[in-house]
């Protein structure tokens, strides 16, 4: 299971951009519960000094300078629910106090009975003034604290709870990241051990009602499909291979006894030779469904194990030597030890026959053949026979291309390269050959990346 | 060896022809044979435990021959399997011997073949215990020292050589086939383009018969090779 940060899961991404949409709203939120906070505040406060400015003008109407003195010194005394005093200034015509707990007179039009907002240490506070008389003008004022701190409260609040909010995002998406993450990773790993050749490997969660759970079934559904198709393609193959070689083994069978009962030397060479005629037929039968076979397993690596190389070249070296030396070659083995590569043992020796077999044909006698093994891994196989020319290099390594159909052994298709390059691709080797000069190189190596 | 004993045959095979063809060569080499049409009468009568060889058809109608080699088996019946099977490819071959069974012949096959085939996956249920030297006319193959002699005299043999000897006197007076020699001597399931064996083989030859009086290793035309008493 691939481990990775939030930001790098389509679920992180999911996850971190509504922490951010959830944070910007809820800043948003808190800016409009503030603003309409300060509005209703300031509503309630011009309300209120509305009505204290009107009782205190009829006091001045009805009481006199004296009286409204005496109530602005009762209103200062007196203690208000929200712990804030109102603030008050009786000036005469020049901006004198008379009574209030103003030292200066605001810069309020008395005339026009301004309203406004004043600062005293700092803090907001609404006022108006007001005419009384010629010689007397008044101020009423009411600090607006007491709704700053409900909108500092309130903001507080905001704070907590998109702290909260934010923490509780980023755990639960933490978690239903991994949780999603894990899910789709399930889908991911089983296409990546199908693969790598386990093809029964399917994606777990396959019941789930949502759409990973959809995911992971047609997942699997088409895993199920591919299998059927790999066995169906076998099976067509193998049903192939034996209703072709029943009626030829019935064929050989017969010809068989004709040769058993014909004394006639001309008849019996004839039968022989039909005879042969199946053999062939069998084993281009045979090419044909192997070449098939192996083409289908490209990248399928069930059964495969790490295969030693330089064995195989040891042991072909032993096997081959021999022949070498009835058909006058010199043959040469030059195997580093220990050149391991994880492959179908069978296919590999076949794909080293292939080439050994294809110099030894080729090369006349007193000519020269070097199998060689080293690390990478790298085969190669070279003679100083003819060797091929430009035009064939690629072609050769098709079906049933012959460059010389007088040589070799009789009933040969022209499949063995074709079968040789099938396998060097099974095990993601490239096949090429170059120019010995003189005589043919194959090169079997890993692919180049992009190739 | 044990060759005046008949060898008793179970064959099972569902194709009439072929059955036939296969009865015919065992009666004419000599050995008695049984035949089952499928793979669960195949079993009823391996069930007796009478039969030396039991030759069984890859592809049989209902329980598959692969089936049946897991039931006989299941059932602790030894006897040697050998498969026949229309599929021929080496890589059924292996997939065949990973299976269980002994040997692997892929139709259509020599007789002679299917013969020698028989012969000597009875000779190696009966030999289990291979002996340190095993004798055979004036040779003498030194098992644990890894050495052939032929009239008391030492033939300097590669390991190699020395392995195809050892095969050859184990199988002493059959027929080896070219097949045989390439699976056991080279671990090879299918058949190189080039005479590999025969020139191998060849070399053999001249080591045993060189300064002696009597060839030993004859050749069977078109199938293989025979180690004789010189």
């Amino acid at each position: 299971m691939t481990h990775r940060s939030l930001l790098h899961s389509v679920f992180g991404r999911l996850t971190l951009i509504f922490l951010a949409i959830s944070l910007a709203s809820t800043l948003v939120l808190y800016l409009a519960v503030a603003r309409t906070v300060r509005q209703q505040s300031r509503q309630a406060l011009a309300r209120e000094i509305d009505t204290d400015l009107a009782g205190l003008s009829d006091i001045y109407a009805t009481g006199g300078k004296a009286e409204l003195v005496a109530r602005i010194r009762d209103r200062l005394v007196l203690e208000r629910a929200d712990g804030e005093q109102g603030w008050y200034l009786l000036a005469n015509a020049a901006g004198q106090r008379i009574a209030g707990n103003l030292a200066v007179w605001p810069e309020l039009s008395a005339e026009r009975s301004q309203a406004g907002t004043i600062r005293i240490d700092g803090h907001g506070i609404h006022a108006r003034a007001t005419m009384l008389g010629p010689d007397a003008r008044l101020v009423v004022g009411r600090s607006n604290r007491g709704a700053e701190r409900l909108v500092e409260r309130i903001g507080g609040a905001f704070l907590t709870t998109g702290a909260v909010l934010a923490l509780l995002s980023l755990l639960g998406g933490y978690a239903s990241t991994r949780r999603l993450g894990r899910r789709v990773d399930g889908v991911n790993a089983a296409f990546a051990a199908v693969r790598n050749g386990d093809i029964s490997a399917r994606a777990p969660g396959d019941r789930a009602s949502d759409e990973l759970g959809t995911l992971a079934a047609n997942t699997n559904h088409m895993l199920d499909q591919v299998t059927r198709l790999i066995e169906a393609q076998r099976n067509i193959s193998d049903q192939t291979a034996h209703e072709i070689r029943t009626p030829l083994m019935h064929l050989d069978t017969g010809l068989l006894k004709a040769l058993d009962r014909t004394l006639d030397p001309a008849v019996a060479d004839m039968l022989g030779k039909a005879r042969q005629e199946i053999r062939g037929v069998v084993r281009l039968l045979d090419s044909l469904l192997d070449i098939a076979g192996t083409e289908g397993m490209k990248g399928d690596v069930r059964g495969l194990n790490m295969v030693d190389l330089s064995a195989i070249g040891e042991g072909l070296a032993d096997l081959y030597s021999a022949s070498a030396e009835e058909l006058g070659l010199s043959f040469e083995a030059q195997v580093t030890p220990g050149v391991n590569l994880r492959g179908d043992e069978m296919q590999l020796m076949r794909l080293m026959t292939n080439l050994l077999d294809n110099a030894f044909k080729y090369v006349p006698s007193g000519g020269h053949v070097l199998l060689r093994i080293g690390p990478g891994p790298r085969i190669m196989v070279a003679d100083n026979g003819p060797g091929i020319p430009i035009a064939d290099r690629e072609r050769i390594f098709d079906r049933y291309v012959r460059l010389d159909p007088g040589a070799g052994r009789e009933g040969s298709h022209g499949l063995g390269l074709a079968l040789a390059r099938a396998i060097a691709q099974r095990h993601h080797l490239a096949i090429h050959v170059e120019d010995a000069a003189p005589g043919a190189r194959f090169v079997v190596e890993p692919e180049r990346a992009g190739a | 060896m044990a060759q005046a004993q008949t060898i008793s045959v179970l064959l099972i095979e569902d194709d009439p022809e072929t059955q036939a063809n296969i009865c015919d060569i065992a009666v004419q080499n000599g050995m008695t044979i049984a035949s089952a049409t499928n793979g669960d009468e195949g079993l009823r009568l391996a069930a007796s435990g009478a039969h030396d060889v039991i030759i069984l058809d890859r592809m049989l109608p209902g329980l598959s021959g692969m089936d049946v080699i897991e039931r006989l088996r299941a059932a602790d019946i030894g006897a040697p399997v050998l498969m026949l099977s229309a599929l021929g490819r080496a890589e059924h071959r292996i997939e065949g011997l990973e299976s269980g069974v002994d040997d692997y012949l892929a139709k259509p096959f020599e007789p002679a073949e299917l013969v020698a085939r028989i012969r000597a996956l009875r000779r190696r249920a009966a030999n289990q215990a291979t002996s340190a030297v095993i004798l055979f006319g004036d040779m003498e193959c030194h098992v644990k020292a890894r050495t052939a002699h032929r009239q008391g005299r030492h033939i300097p043999l590669s390991p190699k050589e020395f392995e195809l000897f050892r095969y050859f006197m184990e199988n002493a007076g059959e027929v080896v086939t070219r097949d045989m020699l390439l699976r056991h001597i080279w671990k090879l399931n299918f058949d190189p383009q080039t005479n590999v064996v025969d020139v191998n083989v060849g070399r053999l030859r001249r080591k045993l018969e060189e300064g002696f009086a009597t060839p030993v290793l004859e050749t069977v035309w078109g199938t293989g090779y025979r180690l004789v008493a010189g």
